[in-house]
């Protein structure tokens, strides 16, 4: 009986169903790059579609609560019939899946630990998507009260999402949701194993009960509870339990206004310790209470400087001085910018109140490696852990200004594997690879703009349908005017290589943060409609009259705002020793360490503290520390405040260094930090003079004097 | 072979059936007739264990249909014009997914036979196959393991006279060789009348008459008077007399259990002015329509 069951499942649709597969593994394995990544896509849809189909169809076809379906009155046991559909849908339906992912992967040579990762969610996800189908289908006794059913849980469903499927700060109303947010595999699976379990029960309960209607609100509800608890495991943040507990922090506002409309952006910045310049930092909130609720969006804010890549990176040529030696030609470098954690925390402005902020930040600090160095020609290929490259075009087209743009398109693979997260080498999903062009001709590196098209996978690492994803970079090096019209294929030569950089994680932190009091809710501010707010925040600090206040301000992480306060008398200690030091290293700059040297800590502690910095981030010359335009480095200054003896020798070489670019050299960006660091003898008037007589000595000769806080000449 | 007591059905607060009492003896063929709408495939699907009941009591084989076994299916055959089929298969695809069910039940030879007579299409898909084809399929597979208990729910609906009478044809040679308890449910009464051995008239969720076609037909007579004069209808009819009217010095009623002395007794003590009496016999049709009428009458409100 199972066998002829079995083999009428087969008859059903397994030649076509297996004609499809067969062309889904031809396109991803043999024809890969030849069609369009749309037409693969929709190939692979068709085959889920059919199957689909298939699976809805047999079940539909002998449902017990069908009365009219032909196996009714036949000599057939309900548990044999089932046995024999669910064996027959999992050979038919499930195993071509699967088989098709492990083939996939072994043809695309993967690492054994991929593969049988890949196989085995694929596997989970076909069993359980067949399984739940049974009681998904199987639940309806008509085709009317099916659709009437569905149409129902969808409404129900999307009404449940609207009303608690966000947490939001203001009382206008949540926004919707997209269920894309749903979707990942491992809640899909979640949603579905629930559904499917409610839906079976009462399917039980049910099997007596003739009346159609009491259905649809009973498959509403499962939906519904389905859909709450997935809701309820997306919202749960995932915190860390061994946060250390930040003194201070650096807390911002930040009105927006996009295309979508305005939000708040709200960033915090807990104190930064002393990081190697090979590290770069990467901060991301994991949790944000406001006022008692969960306000944290559903996926961090990607702040635009979150994957700040360039040649000019420290990081970044600490990667390729490593890969290519010290003799690389590089450009200046400029060390990593420390961002914030931020995250739009609502698409309207708060209420106007007080604020009570609980936070959690992740502090991820990554190096960047060279991971793939492949000769820049149409069919070159690298590979790296569970990565692979292929250049598919390498072509050159002139350019506007008669110079010549490089466009090179990229075809990468990479393992999607949502079972086994956490195995294996960990790189950092919020930032993207980096890809650098050498040019032999010149010696010169280049970095390109790079875009992304036909992406066959949103997230890459949580797709549901494939465990291998696949992206197509296109990186465009030269002029940015585009020069619309054919691309002539070119043989570029074989000397030209192109690098790729990933960022991978060497440690992670975390912060948690607690506001002392109710935060000061600046309305006004946010009142203004326009982006550049954080001038017009500064023009409108709040009300603050004693050194207490500011304290309080400063503990609810809006100390830069009341640093002029906290620091006017140093006889008034309103934060303790270890909330000063955790005030400096918010912005340990050269004013703040002179100001808090005044008196507010002893100098010694302060001159550790600095000296840590620099123990890590030492000034060493050619590089990494030149003056950009905005005056001299920040630990170049902050060496001077400190006083230290290398200090002026720093300063000497930096500036000689400035000075053989004409362009950028500007002695007045220089008068500030020469006023406050050194003792200069009367009747020097103008930036170019002062500048000339610091060139002029010798730097062996200045001694820090700590009473003004000054070299002084011997 | 079938037994309902009581038999009741509601759907979405509207009685369907409101007490149905039936038998199906073994080895008769019972015609279960009614109009459209009366509830005869309820009743059926309730015996089939194809809807719950409400209320009563059925046996089928002996057994309570909610209880009834695959070796209790092994010796029914139902086919209904409900029945979905699977239409992506053949008739042989049909065949070979439902042989194994039965075992050694099976009659290859007489699954042949059925084929050969039926001469049904063996390469089309059975949603290809035109309603009596599809009929056709449907029977050999219900009938190829040689069933006790044929179960057939309008079985002629949608056929063409041709096929009709090939089907009936068929039926008929099959249940008197093969010796089968045939329930068979229409609403073409002159169709059954020819082969049927037993009546059951299902009208309005009751059972109103049941009973073999030859008491039946002996017990009702269409009675036709003329009167010497206009006469309106006298009071203290006898409840037997159905639909009786008058028009103009015309009388006619249906007796509908006919003894012919009582008759001519009632007749000339009720009506004086007989001037003549004829009396027919009635087919089932016409016995049908007037109980239908007679039914009809009962339930509108008098005047």
């Amino acid at each position: 009986m199972i066998a002829a069951v079995f083999r009428a499942e087969f008859r059903r649709a397994l030649p076509l169903l297996l004609a499809c597969h067969a062309i889904t593994l031809g396109l991803r394995t043999r024809w890969s790059g030849e069609l369009t990544p749309r037409l693969s896509g929709v190939i692979e849809w068709g085959t889920w579609a059919l199957a689909f189909i298939v699976l809805v169809g047999s079940i539909w076809q002998d449902s017990p609560s069908r009365p009219n379906r032909f196996l009714a009155s036949r000599p057939m046991r309900l548990k044999s019939l089932l046995s024999a559909k669910l064996a027959a849908l999992l050979v038919m339906v499930a195993l071509p899946f699967v088989v098709v992912e492990c083939c996939t992967l072994v043809l695309a040579g993967q690492l054994p630990r991929i593969i049988l990762l890949g196989t085995l969610q694929t596997t989970v996800f076909a069993v359980v998507a067949v399984l739940a189908a049974f009681p998904f289908v199987g639940f309806w006794r008509s085709h009317a009260i099916a659709f009437s059913g569905l149409a129902v849980a969808f409404v129900a469903g999307a009404v449940l999402l609207r009303l608690f499927g966000n947490h939001p700060l203001n009382s206008q109303g949540p926004r919707w949701i997209g269920l894309d947010y749903l979707l990942t595999p491992s809640l899909l699976l979640v949603s579905l194993a629930i559904a499917g379990l409610l839906t079976s029960a009462f399917l039980l309960i049910l099997r007596h009960r003739s009346q159609p209607a009491l259905r649809i609100p009973i498959f509403a509800g499962c939906v519904c509870v389905a859909l709450g608890g997935t809701l309820w495991l997306r919202v749960k943040p995932v915190v860390a339990d061994t946060a250390e507990d930040a003194p201070l922090v650096s807390l911002k506002y930040t009105p927006l206004q996009s295309a979508d409309g305005y939000g708040t952006l709200l960033d915090i910045t807990p104190p930064s310790a002393p990081l190697d310049p090979s590290i770069q930092r990467l901060r991301q909130f994991t949790r944000i209470r406001i006022n008692g609720r969960e306000a944290l969006r559903w996926a961090p804010y990607s702040s635009p400087y979150g994957s700040q890549r360039s040649l000019h990176l420290a990081p970044v040529q600490a990667a390729l001085r490593q890969y290519y030696g010290d003799d690389v030609k590089l450009p200046d470098s400029y060390p990593a910018e420390d961002e914030p954690a931020s995250a739009l925390i609502d698409d309207v402005y708060p209420p106007v109140q007080a604020l009570q902020i609980e936070a959690q930040v992740k502090e991820t600090l990554y190096r960047w490696q060279v991971v793939a160095d492949l000769p820049l020609s149409a069919g070159a290929s690298a590979v790296h852990g569970e990565s692979r490259w292929t250049i598919t075009h390498a072509t050159t087209f002139p350019d506007s200004s008669g110079g010549s743009r490089k466009s090179v398109n990229i075809q990468e693979s990479f393992p999607t594997i949502w079972l086994g997260q956490g195995v294996g080498e960990r790189a950092e999903p919020a930032i993207r690879d980096q890809f650098v062009l050498l040019d032999p001709s010149t010696g010169k590196m280049l970095s390109g703009t790079t875009f992304d098209y036909g992406n066959h996978t949103l997230n890459r690492r949580t797709d549901a349908r494939r465990s291998l994803g696949e992206n197509f970079i296109s990186l465009h090096v030269g002029e940015d005017t585009w020069w619309e019209g054919k691309t002539p294929e070119i043989d570029w030569s074989r000397e030209h290589r192109l690098m790729i950089l990933r960022a991978v994680v060497v440690k992670t932190l975390f912060y948690d943060w607690r506001s002392a009091g109710p935060v000061l809710y600046p309305s006004k501010w946010l009142s203004l409609p326009y982006i550049d707010s954080l001038k017009s925040v500064r023009s409108h600090e709040p009300p603050l009259d004693s050194a207490s206040d500011a304290a309080a301000v400063t503990r609810n992480g809006l100390g830069w705002l009341a640093e002029d306060l906290l620091l006017n008398d140093p006889g008034t200690q309103v934060l303790t020793e270890e909330e000063w030091i955790a005030f400096f290293r918010l912005e340990p700059s050269a004013r703040r360490f002179r100001r808090m040297a005044a008196g507010f800590v002893p100098r010694p502690v302060l001159e550790q503290e600095v000296d840590r910095w620099l123990a890590v981030d030492p000034v060493s010359l050619p590089n990494p520390h030149g003056i950009p335009n905005h005056g001299l480095d920040p630990v170049l200054e902050l060496a001077l405040a400190r006083g230290r003896p290398e200090a002026p020798r720093w300063l000497k070489e930096a500036i000689t260094r400035n000075r053989k670019s004409e362009t950028r050299h500007h002695p007045v960006l220089l008068l500030d930090s020469i006023y406050d660091a050194f003792a200069l003898p009367p009747g020097l008037k103008s930036a170019p003079e002062v500048v000339d007589w610091f060139m002029a000595q010798d730097p062996a000769a200045f001694v820090f004097d700590p009473a003004p806080g000054k070299y002084q000449l011997r | 072979m079938i037994t309902i007591r009581g038999l009741k059905k509601r759907f979405r607060g509207t009685d369907a059936l409101h007490g149905v009492d039936l038998d199906v003896p073994t080895g008769k063929v019972t015609a279960f007739l009614g109009p459209n709408g009366a509830g005869k495939t309820t009743t059926i699907k309730c015996a089939m264990n194809l809807l719950e009941r409400d209320a009563g009591s059925i046996e089928v084989l002996g057994c309570d249909p909610r209880a009834l076994k695959p070796e209790h299916w092994q010796r029914i055959g139902y086919v209904s014009e409900n029945q979905k089929m699977p239409g992506w298969m053949t008739v042989p695809q049909l065949l070979d997914y439902v042989r194994p069910m039965y075992g050694k039940h099976w009659d290859r030879d007489f699954e042949k036979k059925l084929l050969a007579e039926f001469d049904l299409p063996l390469k089309t898909k059975l949603r290809s196959l035109s309603r009596g084809q599809a009929m056709k399929a449907a029977l050999v597979s219900s009938l190829a393991y040689r069933p006790q208990l044929v179960v057939l729910d309008e079985p002629f609906s949608g056929l063409d006279p041709l096929v009709r009478d090939e089907f009936l044809t068929g039926l008929l040679e099959l249940t008197e060789t093969e010796g089968w308890t045939v329930w068979i449910s229409s609403h073409d009464i002159e169709e059954v009348e020819r082969f049927a051995d037993r009546v059951a008239i299902l009208n309005n969720g009751r059972v109103d008459l049941q009973d073999d076609v030859e008491a039946i037909q002996t017990r009702f007579r269409a009675v036709e008077l003329v009167l010497d004069q206009e006469i309106p209808i006298p009071a203290g009819l006898p409840p037997q007399w159905l639909n009786f009217q008058i028009r103009g010095r015309a009388a006619r009623f249906t007796d509908s259990n006919y003894d012919e002395s009582r008759s001519t007794t009632e007749c000339q003590s009720l009506l004086p002015g007989v001037l003549s009496r004829q009396v027919r016999p009635m087919n089932l049709r016409e016995i049908f329509v007037a109980l239908a009428k007679s039914y009809r009458g009962q339930r509108e409100p008098q005047p």
